[in-house]
């Protein structure tokens, strides 16, 4: 990688099984953990501009990075300089980020996995897209026709309210057929998580307790029915809100804990443990289905946890696949690791 | 700016021309006949005079109405209606459709601003009302814009009993008309399917 954040030129070398990366806090750590997670879909998991990412003071970055699964290796290639992202696949040139789908799939756990829980729904629909986008090729474009449909409804909600009754039925037609294709799939992918997460939790919080999701919708089965003389029947009230107030971007999915509303009622504590299990139910979500286990990215999160329970989260993956764990201390795993010392990067 | 700059900046307005191309036009110029330039001048300035939409239309003709709308031995029952003027023409190459065709001038977007009133729709109506039109075909591009206005415009002609239809197979989603090999648009416009409730 070279210019990547404080990074300047390092290159990273892992082993298939686990990695411990240890440096003090501001060494760099995360932003190696962000340049992983880049490789697999030319984006931060922080949510920020590219132009964030560049060193201050330089122009670009670059990163390449040489991935082996399933038998095959691939070689990913990136370079940015905030006008243009260009993305090569074993030296063919890519268009769009999401031809990236595919190669390999990390699943970051992190402090800030406690905002799964106690986040707005935004947090909880964009972590539930991103599992399905990588396992459905066709996820992305039905919800990037249903934005751009919400955004042309808005668009007539604020600024030309009294529109044609036919224009607003065309951009309704696509809110419906993509919408309940975007509630079938998000109901597919919670019930599936649901098939694992009770037992994930208890194994790693060592007790009882109960864990389960739930997908919330303004879409509900009888009101698939009619659903196009929903939205007709909500244009006034749209008018008024300026904005579209029906519709699977609105969605939310419920967390409980002993059925009660993890959001109010789980502690501190428990609700970290919570956004640890949903992570590891989202890893075996995707290994299930895709036969291939995922690369675990712990940034942090180590040095927070009781020794049992890093010996569970460790346990729980291990001998299956790729483990990079970030910690400001070097605490000994057991197994076959391969420890990196953060420091001096450009030596 | 002087000369030579203000002619690039002046070429780089085409589609598909940038600082490079706009450069080598340039020094083109300067160094071709003047006759060659002159004549290039006056067509440019004739084409934008002369030329104006079809008034049944919307194709550009030097006359009120295009030599496709005045010719009687096109089939006038059926009407295909295209986004743009290169997606009638990339149509009229493969001679595979002998009927008319009506342009509305790109599709509806109230982000990008283009809302029913900018889009060429009342003389399609009037046709529609007027003559004995037997079959509406929509044949906007093949991506979420263009289907869009598909059922917009389905919604608005639905009420006066014309069968509507769509390019049924081989249009491959997300693409455009214009970019369309032959082969794939022919079967595209052969083989329709009807819109219906
Ligand atoms: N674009 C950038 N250019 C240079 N340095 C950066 C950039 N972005 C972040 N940093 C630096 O990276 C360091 C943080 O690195 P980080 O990976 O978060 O450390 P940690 O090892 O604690 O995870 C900070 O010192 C920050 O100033
Ligand atoms: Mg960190
Ligand atoms: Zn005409």
């Amino acid at each position: 990688m070279i210019n990547f954040r404080n990074i300047e030129n390092h290159t990273f070398k892992f082993s298939n099984e686990v990695n411990y990366i240890y440096g003090q806090n501001g060494s760099g750590k995360t932003n190696m953990m962000e340049a992983v997670y880049y490789l697999s879909c030319a984006k931060s998991f922080r949510g920020v501009r590219d132009s964030d990412i560049i060193m201050k003071t330089k122009e670009h970055f670059f990163l390449e990075g040489k991935v082996i699964s399933k038998n095959k290796t691939s070689k990913i290639e990136i370079g940015n300089n905030t006008k243009n992202k260009n993305i090569y696949i074993n030296k063919k040139e890519i268009r769009k980020n999401a031809d990236l789908f595919g190669i390999f799939y990390p699943v970051i756990f992190s402090p800030q996995d406690i905002f799964i829980v106690q986040g707005a729904p935004l947090v909880r629909r964009r972590c539930i897209d991103r599992l399905i986008a990588s396992l459905e090729g066709n996820y992305i474009k039905i919800l990037k026709d249903y934005n751009y449909a919400i955004e042309e409804r808005n668009k007539l909600l604020r600024d030309i309210p009294d529109s044609e009754e036919e224009v607003y039925a065309a951009f309704e037609e696509v809110l419906v057929k993509n919408g309940l294709k975007i509630f079938e799939f998000r109901m597919k992918y919670i019930n599936i998580i649901n098939s694992f997460i009770s037992p994930i939790y208890k194994y790693f919080a060592g007790n009882a307790d109960d864990l389960s999701v739930f997908y919330k919708s303004s879409f509900d089965i009888e009101s698939q029915m009619n659903l196009k003389s929903k939205y007709k029947d909500s244009r006034n009230r749209d008018i008024i809100l300026k904005r579209t107030t029906l519709g699977t971007h609105l969605d939310d999915v419920e967390i409980f804990l002993n059925n009660e509303k993890a959001k109010y009622f789980a502690s501190t504590g428990e609700q970290k443990t919570i956004g640890i299990a949903i992570r590891l139910a989202e890893a075996r979500v995707y290994s299930s289905i895709n036969n291939e286990v995922p690369v675990l990215l712990l940034d942090d999160i180590f040095s927070e946890l009781d020794e049992l329970r890093r010996e569970h989260l460790i346990d729980s993956f291990s001998n299956k696949g790729q483990i990079i764990i970030t910690s400001p201390d070097k605490y000994q795993v057991k197994g076959d690791v391969n420890y990196i010392k953060m420091e001096n990067l450009d030596a | 700016m002087n000369l030579i700059d203000k002619l690039q900046e002046a070429f780089k307005i085409f589609p598909g021309v940038g600082k490079r191309t706009a450069e080598r036009f340039t020094f083109f110029t300067i160094k071709s006949d003047i006759e060659n330039i002159e004549n290039l001048a006056n067509l440019l300035l004739d084409i934008k005079e002369k030329l104006h939409p079809c008034k049944l239309c919307g194709n550009p003709t030097t006359n009120e109405i295009c030599s496709i709308c005045s010719n009687k031995s096109r089939d006038h029952s059926i009407i295909l209606v295209v986004e743009n003027i290169e997606d009638l023409y990339h149509i009229e190459s493969t001679c595979h459709f002998n009927g008319i065709y009506h342009i509305l001038g790109g599709h509806l977007s109230p982000l990008e601003n283009i809302n029913p009133e900018n889009l060429n729709i009342k003389p399609l109506i009037d046709r529609i009302k007027s003559n004995n039109v037997n079959e509406i075909i929509l044949a906007l591009n093949p991506n979420t814009s263009g289907e869009v206005t598909s059922s917009y415009l389905y919604e608005l002609l639905k009420k006066y009993n014309t069968k509507i239809t769509k390019p049924s197979v081989g249009l491959p989603y997300g693409s455009n008309i214009n970019y369309l090999d032959k082969y794939t648009l022919i079967q595209g416009i052969t083989e329709r399917r009807e819109l219906k409730e």
